[in-house]
């Protein structure tokens, strides 16, 4: 597609065509995007990942039926369905203070809310990938909830992926004092290479509470690139986790803005790769203010010819006094062909700080695993012993008792495979 | 508690007139025309009497460097430079016809060295060093040569080495840092002008420590030198190497080549006391210092250790790097940056394991001050056939004042399932509580301070060989006198 074609066959096809100010944000979205091109190695962010071989696929959106839809993984849960990036089941029962709609049925159902909040975090706003995907994107959920209501029961989010490539574009809107849980779960179906170029924009007010979770198991063949831009206000807590299992080549980028003081962002994940798969998580924790907080934990375990990157990048803005960030990235190499390239990077303007990180990168542990077999465990039950607890440390950080659950078993699964 | 303001107020009022090395040697200098092009490199290369294929090399690399780019990928800011306005060879006019002994060298020469605290002359306190000295492009002393001759030890200028053992230079020249290595190496293979030559034979523990001491006096000109260092089987060798420039408004360029070659069980033990002319309280002034620094373990069981203070310059770029090749061979890096004023210093290490076994230590100790930045950027790579590799890194940054910047950039890659990288890095201020607890004791606010910096460093301090460490200690001490209240 060449940006003359976009505006005059792609963008009139798009939902929510009765919007002058949606239409604008495309067309600068894709201007934005025609200017930036597609980041290539040389761009610092992407020195490890490579998307020349994608290049082709991520311009070819096209609809087509899905097959069967599984079960809810959380079974208490509100679920939406999304069918290559479109809706197909809404959510029903919700409860008072929650809205959970599909992006289009939302341009007709809250346009001033998305004119208000859409496209509006800047960590987005400048990135190519983001600004194809608000091209590009017909669909992805919104999720407004009121001053003050707790959700109970998780919300599920299911991304069912199939088909050429796709662009869910997601909202979630945490007003004061609310909490929320939300599981993101990306799940391939077939053998064809799909591209998903997802993003998520949270915007947190003051004091209110969310946790995002997220389970990627794209179709091994598949690309699954994902942005999550996060806004905090004052006392604003933030809780990530992403569990990275499937696709050939994933790229999970998360962008912090800690904007008001007492906020804290805590960004954890596992990655669990095998084959040739290749997995990218980029973070950018931003310390606006001062008294803000922040934790970072990735750890990876890593077989065949698999490649593990990790960027975390902790920056500290001048005058933001009183910082405490962490940073911790650990991998696990099984195989002589794996690779890990971890840059953890601090930048730091203000002095009241305590920042740290940490990284490490290595086989199983030569003497636990001795230990465990002179008390007769076999060497296979041994090896699996440690590797779940070296990812246990990290899962342990899901403040959820339902989504550990179910991480589990999909760790579990992994390491019996 | 009030700390925090008044440390900033009073770094900031050290101005440049703490660096007590500022001062200029009036002498007759001559200099080559200003500006840079291929008859300055013709007119350098005849100065030194330098052979046809030097020559040619030279004019190789200042081939390329016209078609490369000034690297920006460092987080140091400053204004462009123009490589047309300033003098590329500048020699005391009394080098001209080289002086054979130290007696027949220019007495205010000597006089600056001796300001400098640098002994010349053999009978001096120091007698455990040979002192190479170089003076803007030109070596002027080099002693205890006979008595390291007789060791087999060669320590000359480089542009003697060029003439008296031209096998063993024009092997090794160029052979770790490539003359297209990067825009700076490039620069410096075009115009390099001298700098010292070491070869240590087989089986020699070189019998004192070799040094060499940098001085750049006249104005408008950049130094290039360029140092080379063999250590053959079994060999080992200290230099050291130290530097200081005079105090002026304009920012003068230094860009230099250090190449290290090792082969089996040799070890060198590289140090290094930076104190360039850093610029004024304002920013005006100061060296640029461009370096690249490349160490080649190429045999088994060899050893290279980089020490380095860095003190000086308005900016440093600077990336002393070891290529582990031979099996079980070992890099370290120790470094302590202190940045002050509006200094900017961008510096660190790579450590490429290649061969088996092979293992690294970097420790890189930042201060920050005043409105400085400072960065820490390292890369730590195994290659696939690294079995068994090992590193340990760790950098820490302390801060002073809420003005300054501190930041880490580390690269970790590890392509070997048996090698194992561990890295730890933490930012932090100085501890109100370490500092209360030394006042409680009854020292002054600046003993506390010095105590907690030294302390802070002194895992890398105790690096450095007994003459540089007192040295060193004191330069810790200086940049921060007065810096609380």
């Amino acid at each position: 597609m060449t940006p003359e074609t976009y505006a005059t066959e792609y963008a009139p096809t798009l939902p929510g065509g009765h919007l002058p100010w949606l239409a604008d944000l495309r067309a600068d979205a894709a201007a934005r995007f025609a200017n930036l091109g597609l980041p290539d190695r040389k761009v610092e962010a992407w020195r490890y990942t490579d998307l020349k071989p994608i290049r082709d696929q991520l311009f070819v959106p096209r609809n087509g039926q899905t097959g069967a839809v599984p079960p809810a993984l959380l079974p208490t849960a509100h679920r939406l369905v999304f069918d290559n990036g479109c809706l197909m089941e809404s959510a029903s029962d919700l409860p008072a203070g929650v809205r959970l709609l599909g992006m289009a049925e939302a341009m007709d159902q809250a346009p001033e809310l998305l004119a208000d909040n859409l496209g509006r975090i800047a960590a987005v706003k400048g990135l190519p990938l983001p600004a194809l995907n608000q091209a590009m994107s017909r669909d992805g959920y919104l999720l407004v909830v009121a001053p003050g209501v707790a959700v109970t029961q998780p919300i599920e989010i299911l991304f069912l992926n199939h088909l050429s490539a796709n662009y869910p574009r997601n909202l979630i809107l945490a007003q004061s004092g609310s909490s929320v849980t939300v599981l993101e779960h990306y799940l391939g179906q077939g053998e064809e290479a799909y591209v998903l170029n997802a993003v998520t924009e949270i915007v947190a007010e003051s004091g209110a509470w969310v946790r995002r979770y997220k389970i990627q198991c794209e179709a091994r063949t598949a690309s699954h690139i994902a942005t999550v831009a996060a806004q905090l206000a004052e006392t604003a807590k933030f809780e990530n986790f992403d569990l990275n299992l499937g696709a050939r080549l994933a790229r999970s980028e998360i962008h912090v803005a800690l904007q008001g003081p007492g906020g804290r962002a805590d960004l954890n994940g596992i990655y669990l790769l095998r084959g040739k798969q290749h997995c990218d998580n980029a973070i950018h924790m931003d310390h606006v203010v001062g008294a803000t907080h922040s934790q970072q934990d990735y750890r990876g375990i890593l077989d065949d010819s698999a490649h593990g990157v990790f960027q975390g990048k902790i920056t500290v803005r001048p005058d933001a006094q009183g910082i405490e960030g962490h940073q911790l990235n650990k991998t696990l190499l099984l195989s002589d062909k794996a690779e890990i390239d971890s840059k953890p990077e601090l930048e730091i303007l203000a002095d009241d700080v305590k920042c740290s990180h940490g990284a490490t990168a290595g086989e199983l542990d030569e003497t636990g695993l001795f230990y465990l077999r002179t008390r007769g465990i076999p060497e296979w039950e041994a090896r699996r012993l440690l590797m779940t607890a070296f990812v246990a440390q990290t899962l342990d950080k899901i403040g959820d008792d339902a989504v550990r659950g179910t991480m589990d078993g999909l760790v579990a699964e992994w390491m019996g495979s | 508690m009030s700390y925090s303001a008044e440390t900033a107020e009073q770094v900031s009022s050290i101005a440049g007139d703490k660096y007590k090395y500022g001062f200029v040697t009036d002498i007759e200098t001559e200099l080559a025309p200003k500006g840079l092009n291929e008859d300055i490199i013709r007119f350098i290369s005849a100065k030194k009497n330098e052979p046809e294929w030097l020559l040619k090399w030279r004019l190789r690399a200042y081939e390329r460097w016209l078609g490369m780019e000034e690297p920006s990928w460092g987080k140091v800011d400053y204004p462009e430079i123009d490589f047309q306005d300033a003098y590329y060879y500048a020699a005391p006019k009394s080098m001209e016809n080289a002086p054979k002994s130290l007696d027949e060298v220019d007495p205010e020469l000597l006089r600056t060295y001796e300001k400098l605290g640098i002994p010349l002359h053999e009978q001096a306190m120091l007698a455990g060093v040979a002192v190479d000295a170089v003076f803007d492009s030109v070596s002027v002393a080099t002693t205890f040569r006979k008595e390291l001759a007789k060791a087999g030890v060669i320590f000359c200028p480089i542009s003697e080495a060029v003439r008296e053992y031209p096998e063993l230079v024009q092997k090794y020249l160029g052979s770790v840092v490539p003359y297209s290595d990067n825009f700076y190496a490039t620069l410096n293979s075009a115009v390099f002008t001298d700098g010292s030559f070491v070869y240590i034979p087989k089986g020699v523990r070189c019998p004192m420590e070799l040094s060499t001491y940098f001085r750049i006096n006249e104005a408008n000109t950049g130094q290039f030198e360029r140092t080379l260092i063999i250590a053959d089987e079994g060999s080992y060798v200290s230099y050291l190497e130290g530097c200081t420039a005079p105090q002026r408004d304009e920012n003068q360029l230094h860009a230099a080549v250090v190449e290290l070659v090792l082969m089996d069980d040799a070890e060198i033990k590289y140090s290094t006391v930076q104190n360039w002319y850093p610029g004024d309280a304002n920013g005006k002034g100061g060296i640029y210092n461009f370096v690249t620094k490349r160490a080649a373990c190429r045999g088994r069981n060899s050893k290279v250790s980089w020490t380095q203070v860095e003190t000086g310059s308005a900016i440093t770029w600077k990336y002393p790097s070891c290529i582990l090749q031979g099996d079980n061979s070992v890099g370290e890096f120790y470094s302590v940056a202190i940045t002050n004023n509006l200094q900017q210093a961008d510096t660190g290490t790579k450590m490429i394991h290649i061969g088996k076994n092979t293992s690294s230590t970097i420790i890189a100790k930042g201060i920050s001050a005043g409105r400085s930045q400072s960065t820490y950027r390292g890369l730590v790579r195994m290659q696939p056939g690294a079995s068994g590799g090992r590193n340990y890194t760790q950098c820490d940054s302390l801060l002073i004042g809420d003005q300054c910047g501190a930041h880490t950039v580390p690269y970790i890659e590890n392509r070997n399932r048996t090698a194992t990288i561990e890295h730890e890095a933490t930012t932090a201020k100085i501890s109100e509580d370490q500092l209360f607890y030394c006042r409680q004791r009854g020292l002054s606010d600046e003993e506390a301070l010095g105590m907690i910096v030294n302390g802070f460093c002194k895992q890398v301090l105790q690096e450095l060989p007994m003459e540089f460490a007192v040295e060193a200690q004191k330069l810790v001490a200086i940049s921060l006198e007065g810096s609380v209240g």
